[in-house]
């Protein structure tokens, strides 16, 4: 099984994981230090091609309530917004939990954009630090606080999966 | 989403982190695609192995997923009997059947898997309780006549096997009388 699995994913596309990591890594390194406006616009926005998307996170089990308050507060904050494109990111966000468990018994989220917003800048570190809780300066230590909390929450792992729908039955 | 992204944080980010970040994304990105072949692996209540193994495909969640991983040069045949099987359950007198096709979406993800796989999700939202989302049995109810050379074109499309993951929706609204 482990065979056909590895052989499964072992794709030429590494890519795909290896933006969603850099735009993570790179999130974390400024979100350490972010405070204003400006430095969460130096950021790499995080934008998608699908008109569907799937974005696969797996959390470590101890962690799940940390995600999902950052996800809340992510999902809120996009839904609120009154820009119209966040809002429209928004409206299209969803979150999943999946039942099966991840690679060393992890819980596996399914973050669902439907629709994906074209050119829309999903990257959670800019929404939260320019719109959450009122913005820039004073959600600083808020949006520091709730960044930490989901990249500890993070196991290794995450990738996206731009979507066509093909057929509704 | 550009491929470009590991570089444009680099671009943004200064010199000095913009190695470290180009170092940590290529040991990353092995550990990604490590790690979600894991999760297929290990996920414990995932149906894996052959599209044409004749299992239930059941789900205990409110929204489903299957992922059918299809032979790049078979994805016509696959969409076709896909076609077919949503006007067998769309035709079906039982209405269970039918409330299969009115939840069923059919998804083909942009990126390529190993050998040129397509990969294509079906989401199922709602779930119906105690059906069975097996393609071939489906197609034999309604086209019993048929359906030896339907499983054949289905079964010989798959380049690996289904995953099925029974998801949860997470509520994001704020919670009760929070701030």
């Amino acid at each position: 099984m482990r065979t056909i699995l590895s052989r499964r994913f072992r794709t030429n596309h590494v890519w795909m994981g290896t933006a969603i990591v850099a735009v993570l890594a790179v999130g974390v390194m400024l979100g350490s230090v972010l405070t204003s406006r400006s430095e969460a616009a130096q950021i790499p926005p995080l934008t998608f091609t699908g008109n569907e998307v799937i974005v696969v996170n797996y959390v470590n089990s101890a962690n799940t309530a940390d995600y999902e308050r950052f996800m809340r507060a992510y999902g809120e904050t996009l839904a609120a917004s009154s820009d119209a494109q966040r809002a429209r990111m928004g409206a299209g966000f969803e979150l999943y939990r999946a039942a099966e468990a991840g690679p060393g018994n992890t819980v596996v989220y399914l973050q669902v954009l439907d629709p994906a917003v074209p050119g829309g800048d999903y990257q959670h570190i800019t929404v939260l630090a320019e719109e959450f809780a009122g913005g820039p300066p004073g959600n600083g230590d808020e949006v520091r606080e709730l960044y930490g909390a989901y990249t500890s929450a993070l196991a290794p792992g995450a990738y996206a999966l731009n979507l066509t729908s093909v057929m509704e039955f | 989403m550009a491929p470009g992204l590991a570089a444009d944080g680099c671009r943004h980010a200064n010199s000095a982190l913009a190695v470290r970040l180009t170092a940590l994304a290529r040991r990353c990105s092995r550990a990604a695609v490590l790690a979600a072949a894991l999760a297929a692996g290990v996920a414990g209540g995932a149906v894996h192995g052959a599209a044409a193994q004749p299992m239930p495909r059941m789900f205990s969640a409110d929204v489903g997923l299957i992922f059918s991983y299809v032979q790049a040069d078979r994805s016509e045949d696959f969409e076709d009997i896909m076609t077919r099987a949503g006007e067998a359950l769309a035709a079906s007198e039982q209405v269970d059947r039918r409330r299969q096709a009115a939840g069923w979406t059919l998804y083909r993800a942009e990126e390529l898997f190993v050998g040129g796989a397509v990969l294509y999700i079906s989401l199922l939202d709602p779930v119906v309780p105690d059906a069975d989302y097996w393609v071939p049995r489906i197609l034999n109810e309604a086209f019993p006549t048929e359906v030896q050379a339907l499983y054949d074109t289905y079964a010989g499309a798959f380049a690996d096997g289904q995953m099925l993951m029974n998801l949860t929706r997470v509520d994001l609204e704020p919670a009760a009388g929070g701030p």
